[in-house]
């Protein structure tokens, strides 16, 4: 989702755009850009990449403007980000910025093409930037009117020009906000971002035109008329409106998985082909003469790579190893060894650092990331992107529930090509994951059931996640949940190794959860710590007949292939350390000392 | 121009969808009324979009029964392009309790709606246009006696009639209406109604003894009430007229599409399929080959419906899947159920228990969410079928089937 910005007034414009575009960062965005009028022409800075980054760069150009200035972010779901194609877009001295689409574009850019002028970008947006520049002789406002009027399709634009006192905002079908302080004028896609300067706001309305001076806003709508500026006084609370009603950002991306799973499964798969499309970019025949996967990852992105160790085997027939990215020093690749990085921002330092290694050693390799256009992207031969949309709570949630989804994706597509599945087995778990959304809701409807769990168990010392084969990590994601936003020393163990050492930790004050969908194996695990007195959480499938017997507490899920349990399960983890931290008032979304993106090594 | 002066206040909307809508279940056993899907959007969304179409942005959302559902569909508003704030009415005590959980929010006139009904902009234009401090949008209708009648009397509210519980024709309240802020002194003296809580038509009474006037505006818009599960039928038919249909997903060659059928991006019609509008199928739909589906039908996103199946006047939800050579006709199907292979539901002439009353009706099947069942099952008409429930292989099912049940033929 696109954002807007522009500011005129009496204070130096860069900072303030940079500052409101980081209010629409939330939004998503892979490339951003800032033109200000500064001693009498336009200056453009524009970039892919980050807003911090460009912002340093702004100040290493000595913080350039004056009280006038727009600006873009751009999160772009299809197609390359580029440098270029980032906004603003400018012709002669003016620069503009646009959210929508401009339906007419081919048409438009052929006739201004005749006319000479030269197209820098693929963008529809600068279009309209020519277009404006032609028709502008001394008036802007009416310059952008008449190109408007030549306009099929939806926009929310900022112009600027060097030569002009003002700037010229319209919407159709895009969301546009005009804020007015004492003296200055805001402007920005939604209110949250205008509201750290003012609280007095101006909605535009569809096919309204505005030029914006430092003290005042005129308004004109579509028929001619000059409008009165409605202003209305905004009382509630940004950061509340960005959560929907939930009280957390991590409460309601939690929320969000069943459709973030849905999105990311989304054109994907073939139920009658029995197959899986992605674009690889590597050939069914290097597919088939693979011998390993070395997959690099962090975090919880380590995570869900070692779900893949057992995967691969099965479905493709593929050794895999996993490598924590900070750790990946002197391992050497074998050759037909297909490189796999994981990692949500697609910009994490010690994944990309061993990705580059590892890539001199030749070989393919992909990148499963959930931002286009991020740095990752550009080391790899192919991506595969989770489409969740941007996640703002610290601790992963749905984008790792994505990670699995979309290495069940890579596994089935592996395993066809290298003919280790058969179509008609790959038909049947393509059927069973395309009701896997619907079962992460059932999931979901057990928040309470679970809550009652955590708060009874919140005031733990240590927590102890079991969990074997598909489950392990599993195991690992929920002890990492449990630390990260409830601060409590968690252990997550393959059911197996408990007897070899963990056990001795075991007491009746330590709650532990087991990972109980996949098998009957965990039974006896949960007899060898119920025997120390712990409390055993079980989580089982519906309608198991024995797992009541063994554990102390059960949390049923829905019945599913084991594969799949494993994101039912992170489903549970995830609620149950939420409301472990929720019930001891912790700050969930921002846990001391972490950050979202971690992009030093 | 000085702005300072300028602080028009825009017109704020109240939208009550706390409730879970008892009579429709079992489809509201997972989600309130106001998510129920007619032509492939929950109620609500029209609600937002008559809103949105009038200029009222600011839009307040009292929500109770399954919130989260009702959050994670429409978040922050910013899709639908207005602002909404939730309100929680964790306490379930009627629409009256509900509304006066939003005077902190509102100081001026402003509209409230019910979350469950299917309205367009024009009735809420006119709702919005319409003279008087207190105004109750009000259809005309014949009806089966489950709603609140209007006595009109020298134009103004002169009584209202509570679920006179006979059939007649008369000047109905849709549960829209226009207050200025003086209603909460009302809400507050409000009488608890014979359902034990406190709800807007009573409390609305009340004012019109104390002497307050309330003007009826007869909506020539569209307006349309789901009471119970199967009435969904007949909105879904109105909510199909309501959009214009676009062929977004892939058609294949040898299928056919005639009249207004909306097919969304990613969703693929095999070959050899008939489709006849109006119909609207979701996303990531997968539909045949030789699939018939014929007018008044609702597909939700990623159904897949199977070779050599008919379906007819019925809603599928998101996820929903039927295997091959089945028929389905006047029913509605909730996600992510699973229908196998040679599944009949007959349609016809039933009587129902809802709430411990038996109603008489015509359609063929209920079904609620993550229902399975085997192949050549045969549903009778009037079967309603509970979250969660199995039906084996073969079974012959009919009359009311309960949530988490398994049938085994």
């Amino acid at each position: 989702m696109c954002g807007i910005v522009a500011y005129i007034g009496e204070d130096k414009a860069g900072p303030i755009l940079f500052d409101t575009l980081k209010r629409l960062e939330y939004r998503g965005y892979d490339s951003a850009g800032v033109a200000v009028l500064s001693q009498g022409s336009v200056k453009v800075l524009k970039s892919s990449g980050r807003i911090a980054d460009l912002e340093k760069s702004y100040k290493r150009m000595g913080s350039p403007g004056e009280g006038m200035g727009i600006g873009h972010t751009r999160w772009a779901t299809h197609g390359r980000p580029s440098d270029i194609n980032a906004h603003p877009h400018t012709s002669g001295e003016i620069a503009i910025v646009h959210n929508g689409i401009i339906e007419n574009y081919l048409d438009l850019r052929e006739l201004l093409a005749e006319m000479g002028y030269e197209f820098q970008s693929e963008t529809d947006s600068e279009v309209l930037a020519h277009l404006i520049h032609f028709y502008y002789k001394e008036d802007l406002f009416a310059a952008t009117l008449k190109a408007l009027e030549k306009v099929e399709g939806s926009y929310a634009i900022a112009v600027m020009a060097a030569s002009s006192p003002y700037i010229v905002c319209a919407r159709r079908e895009s969301p546009l906000v005009l804020g007015k302080g004492s003296s200055s004028v805001f402007v920005a896609s939604d209110i949250p971002a205008l509201l750290p300067y003012t609280r007095d706001v101006i909605r535009l309305k569809d096919g309204d035109i505005a030029r914006i001076y430092k003290d005042r806003i005129e308004i004109i709508d579509r028929s001619g008329r000059l409008l009165e500026a409605e202003v209305e006084r905004i009382t509630w609370d940004a950061d509340a409106a960005e959560k929907g009603g939930y009280t957390h950002f991590m409460l309601k991306e939690i929320h969000e998985q069943p459709r973030a799973i849905r999105e990311t499964i989304s054109g994907r798969i073939s139920e009658i082909d029995g197959d899986v499309r992605l674009s690889l970019g590597i050939s069914e025949e290097e597919i088939r003469s693979l011998e390993r996967v070395s997959i690099i990852a962090c975090g919880t992105s380590y995570h869900a790579g070692m779900l893949a160790r057992n995967l691969f085997v099965r479905a493709a027939g593929l050794p895999v190893d996993v490598e924590v990215a900070s750790e990946f020093i002197n391992l050497q690749l074998r050759p037909r060894t297909l490189l796999l990085g994981i990692t949500q921002s697609g910009e994490t330092a010690d994944t990309l650092l061993a990705l580059k290694k590892a890539k001199a050693c030749g070989g393919r390799s992909l990148a499963i990331t959930n931002v286009v256009g991020s740095t990752v992207t550009e080391l790899v031969d192919g991506t595969i992107f989770t489409r969740c949309g941007p996640e703002i709570g610290v601790a992963a949630t749905k984008t790792f529930t994505s990670q699995l989804v979309a290495i069940i994706l890579l596994a089935i597509r592996l395993g066809r090509a290298r003919g280790h599945l058969t179509p008609d087995q790959s038909r049947k778990m393509l059927i069973e994951l395309s009701k896997l959304p619907g079962l992460v809701q059932r999931v979901l409807e057990k928040r309470e059931e679970i809550r009652k769990v955590a708060e009874r168990f919140s005031a733990a010392s240590s927590y102890f996640f079991i969990g074997r084969d598909y489950l392990y990590p599993i195991s690992l994601e929920g002890a990492l949940k449990m630390k990260e936003i409830a601060y409590i020393p968690s252990e997550g163990y393959a059911g197996g190794e408990l007897k070899h050492g963990p056990l001795a930790l075991i007491t009746e004050k330590t709650p532990v959860v087991a990972l109980a969908t996949c098998g009957k194996k965990i039974q006896s695990n949960i007899k060898e710590v119920r025997a120390r007195g712990a409390e055993v959480i079980a989580l089982a499938a519906e309608g198991d007949p024995d797992i009541a017997k063994v554990a102390s507490l059960v949390i049923e899920l829905p019945e599913t292939r084991p594969i799949y349990s494993a994101v039912l399960c992170t489903v549970a983890v995830q609620l149950l350390a939420y409301y472990t931290a929720n019930k001891l008032g912790l700050p969930i979304d921002k846990p001391r000392n972490l950050a979202k993106c971690v992009t030093v090594e | 121009m000085d702005l300072s002066t300028l602080a028009v206040m825009d017109l704020k909307g109240v939208i009550l969808a706390a409730g879970e809508g008892r009579r429709c279940r079992p489809l509201t056993q997972t989600r309130s009324k106001v998510m129920l899907p007619v032509g492939n959007r929950p109620f609500m969304e029209y609600v937002i979009r008559a809103l949105a179409a009038n200029d009222i942005k600011e839009i307040y959302v009292v929500v109770g029964y399954q919130k989260e559902r009702v959050m994670d569909y429409f978040e922050d508003g910013i899709d639908f392009d207005v602002n909404i704030t939730y309100i929680e009415q964790n306490e379930l005590l009627g629409t009256a309790h509900a509304l006066l959980k939003v005077k902190p929010y509102v100081d001026e006139e402003f509209l409230v709606v019910n979350g469950d009904n299917l309205i367009d902009k024009r009735a809420i234009a006119e709702l919005v246009m319409a003279e008087g401090e207190n105004v109750i949008l009000s259809a005309l209708r014949r009806h089966s006696g489950d709603y609140g009648v209007l006595i009109i009397d020298n134009g103004l509210v002169k009584e209202i009639i509570e679920k006179p519980g006979r059939p007649c024709s008369g000047i109905l309240n849709t549960g829209a209406y226009k207050f200025t802020p003086e209603v909460f002194d009302a809400l507050k003296q409000a009488p608890i109604s014979e359902r034990g809580s406190y709800e807007l038509p009573e409390t609305i009474m009340h004012m019109i003894l104390e002497g307050v006037e309330v003007r009826p505006q007869i909506t020539k818009g569209i307006w349309a009430d789901a009471i119970f599960a199967w009435d969904l039928l007949n909105a879904n038919n109105l909510a199909l007229g309501m959009d214009e249909p676009k062929i977004l997903g892939g058609v294949e060659e040898g299928a056919v599409i005639k009249g207004p059928v909306h097919v969304g991006a990613g969703s693929i019609i095999r070959s050899g399929s008939y489709l006849v509008g109006p119909i609207s199928i979701g996303e990531d739909c997968d539909i045949g080959p030789n699939a018939v589906i014929l007018p008044s039908t609702s597909v939700g996103n990623s159904a897949k419906i199977g070779p050599l199946t008919e379906v007819r006047n019925s809603i599928l939800m998101n996820d929903a899947r039927i295997g091959s050579s089945s028929i389905v006709s006047d029913s509605v199907i909730g996600a992510s159920c699973t229908l196998g292979d040679q599944v009949v539901v007959e349609t016809g002439d039933c009587v129902v228990e809802i709430e411990g009353l038996f109603q008489r009706a015509e359609f063929g099947a209920i079904i609620a969410d993550d229902v399975s069942a085997g192949a050549r099952v045969l549903a009778s008409p009037g079967t309603v079928v509970g979250t969660k429930a199995c039906i084996g292989s073969g079974a012959a099912i009919s009359g009311m089937i309960k949530r988490d049940s398994r049938v085994i033929c």
